[in-house]
């Protein structure tokens, strides 16, 4: 246990000096190597790359993150958002729904919370603040549903889990759509209760008829029927997760064509992106397999258990410890570098107190989600903070996030009490 | 004369966006004929050959030529949350002493890379797949990438150092990524996150 508390020190250490995560990672682990292992991984570290890198698993990050811009340059999120505000208006809260469900549906789409929270807020943010809504709520609700990029599949950072767990993607994407779904119901309940009991808006809005209502939602169905393709085909059993995004990209490039966005330029940004986001987690992947080898070989994980046995801790307790030190850990790294420096050590400790691997991904997920909109470093919040119009008060994204980050609180909950919402849907899937 | 290490970069960095560009493509053509392969498996039972065996050494070998361009874009994850609030000549040094400690990192990939690239041509290894690929050629390709990031990061400390003895405190700025970097602005943040 002293050695594994040491490897997670010296990591921080490393981190907070500025080191790059896979620096950091590979440097540790090659100091360990040498002192506790003889240079076992230094003799491997090529062969180790390679599988990773080697990985068809893997080819799914760059295809979903190509999906994702393809649909973002396709000129899809505007109509989107016009399409549901037109639905969501009579409900109390009005347009602060419409954020909240465009980033569902974006979500689905694309792998990233920064995008999402990025696509939209350029969006709504204009929208909302000339109709007169509460700046906070706004903002707020906007940084917080942009967090459902990262549960609602496809998920580049489930991609990296199930890597670094050895899980099936497919049925972590799966285990995922249930509580995104009842996450993003959450959020609009929120919304609801404050704008009844605390912060009623002023709303100003025009009647829509059916008609032309129906006529909007019309317009988006493709949307939609890419995410049907690609998890579809995932639940159906028809694809694996990297052939499902094939699958999407060609459907996103023919909506990209219907839309008359398609371009050689349009595509060479997406590419850029796509390579910028790949490149940079591959690396992040071979050193954090590099340090997991290390740490498998000197049984660390076995250490942790033993000792977290021994000192009585039951299961509970041990999730509600994690979710503190998830929570302590997110004030210090973003959520990739917590995965990845994590994921060795803590999974198999989860496993052992009686956990299911898949319910702790998309656990681990929620909590990953939690540190994307709580300060210091909750990268949503800075997105939503360098859109919004300059004389607003940096503070009204901190205030307007608070009665979210309670409602992810009362999920968290939920989701350890009821580990059913996540694993009922992969145990039906066919395989 | 003193042109020469910023022209140096900036071939480094046409080659390495290009590179990009080319895997794009490669991963659009991988996308038709991964449908392809899907269609015939579920309605004719049948398979194009080896579509995920060259899937896998597509993603080796362009995430590894993508390294570099990510490099530029200062996109590989570095915390500086600390690093931030230090006064600007230590945060300086430290951002350099991170890009410096990259490259012996990346050096010491490129060159188990290598070793394990050799050994493949040495022992002549094929896949153990219907296609039997030499393992040399799309190794040689991945290698080359780890090389080209190597280099990109040598020729980057070079220049580092030319433009703080000249003085150049914007140029300082821009090479070790100032601007861009964490929450200074809505595509930096986007650059560094993948969530």
């Amino acid at each position: 246990m002293e050695i594994a508390l040491l490897f997670v020190g010296g990591l921080l250490a490393l981190l907070m000096l500025g080191l790059h995560v896979a620096s950091a990672l590979i440097l540790l682990a090659y100091g360990a190597d040498q002192l506790l292992s003889n240079g076992m991984m230094v003799a491997s570290l090529g062969s180790i790359a390679w599988d990773k890198m080697n990985d068809f698993t893997l080819v799914a990050i760059p295809l979903f993150v190509m999906l994702g811009e393809i649909l973002i340059r396709g000129g899809v999120a505007d109509q989107l958002y016009s399409a549901l505000s037109v639905w969501m208006n009579r409900l109390p809260g009005g347009l602060l729904h419409t954020n909240i469900y465009a980033s569902t549906v974006f979500a689905a789409t694309s792998g990233s919370s920064v995008a999402t929270a990025a696509t939209i807020g350029t969006i709504a943010i204009p929208e909302l603040e000339a109709r007169g809504y509460n700046r906070r709520l706004i903002y707020g609700s906007l940084a917080s549903g942009g967090t459902l990029g990262v549960l609602i599949p496809p998920s580049i950072l489930m991609i990296v889990y199930g890597t670094l767990a050895e899980l099936s993607v497919s049925k972590l994407f799966i285990a995922a759509i249930v509580p995104g779904l009842l996450l993003a119901g959450m959020m609009s309940l929120t919304i609801v209760i404050v704008s009844v009991f605390i912060a009623p808006p002023a709303i100003r809005s025009e009647p829509v008829p059916v008609a032309q209502r129906i006529r909007m939602l019309w317009k988006v169905t493709p949307i939609f029927l890419v995410f049907f393709i690609v998890m579809g085909s995932i639940y159906g059993g028809l694809a694996t997760p990297t052939e499902a995004a094939a699958l999407g990209i060609v459907a996103a490039l023919g909506l990209a064509a219907w839309n008359r966005k398609l371009s050689i330029r349009m595509m060479h940004a997406a590419f850029a992106a796509a390579f910028r986001t790949t490149s940079m987690i591959m690396l992040i992947i071979v050193s954090a397999f590099c340090l997991n080898f290390i740490i498998s070989i000197l049984g660390l994980p076995q250490d942790a258990s033993r000792a977290i046995s021994e000192a009585g801790l039951g299961p509970y307790a041990l999730i509600w410890l994690l979710v503190l030190f998830y929570a302590v850990l997110g004030c210090f790294l973003e959520a990739v570098a917590m995965m990845v420096t994590t994921v060795g050590i803590v999974v198999p400790i989860v496993i052992a107190a009686g956990f299911d691997p898949l319910w702790f991904g998309v656990f681990l997920t929620i909590l990953m989600e939690l540190s994307l909109i709580t300060p210091p470093v909750g990268l949503n919040l800075y997105v939503i903070q360098n859109l919004r119009p300059k004389d607003s008060d940096i503070n009204d994204v901190f205030i307007g996030i608070a009665p979210f980050v309670l409602a992810f609180i009362a999920f968290i909950a939920i989701i350890i009490y009821l580990p059913d919402l996540a694993l009922w849907l992969p145990r039906n899937m066919s395989d | 004369m003193k042109r020469i290490i910023p022209t140096a970069e900036a071939a480094l960095q046409a080659v390495s966006h290009a590179a990009c560009i080319i895997g794009g493509w490669f991963v659009i053509l991988l996308s038709f004929g991964i449908c392809v392969e899907v269609v015939l498996r579920k309605v004719f039972n049948a398979s194009l050959q080896g579509i995920d065996e060259y899937g896998g050494y597509a993603l080796a070998t362009t995430a590894s030529l993508g390294l570099a361009y990510c490099f530029y874009e200062h996109a590989h994850i570095r915390i500086d949350l600390v690093v931030r609030k230090l006064p600007r000549p230590v945060g300086r040094l430290l951002a350099v002493l991170a890009i410096a400690i990259l490259g012996v990192v990346v050096a010491m990939l490129a060159l188990e890379a290598y070793r394990l690239t050799e050994e493949s041509q040495m022992f002549g290894a094929f896949s153990n797949t219907p296609l039997r690929t030499p393992m040399v050629y799309p190794q040689a390709i991945w290698t080359a990438g780890f090389c080209l990031f190597f280099l990109a990061i040598l020729v980057r400390l070079l220049h580092l150092f030319q433009t703080v003895l000249t003085g150049d405190e914007a140029g300082t700025a821009e090479l070790l990524g100032e601007n861009a970097s964490g929450a200074g602005s809505v595509d930096g943040a986007r650059v560094q996150g993948l969530e």
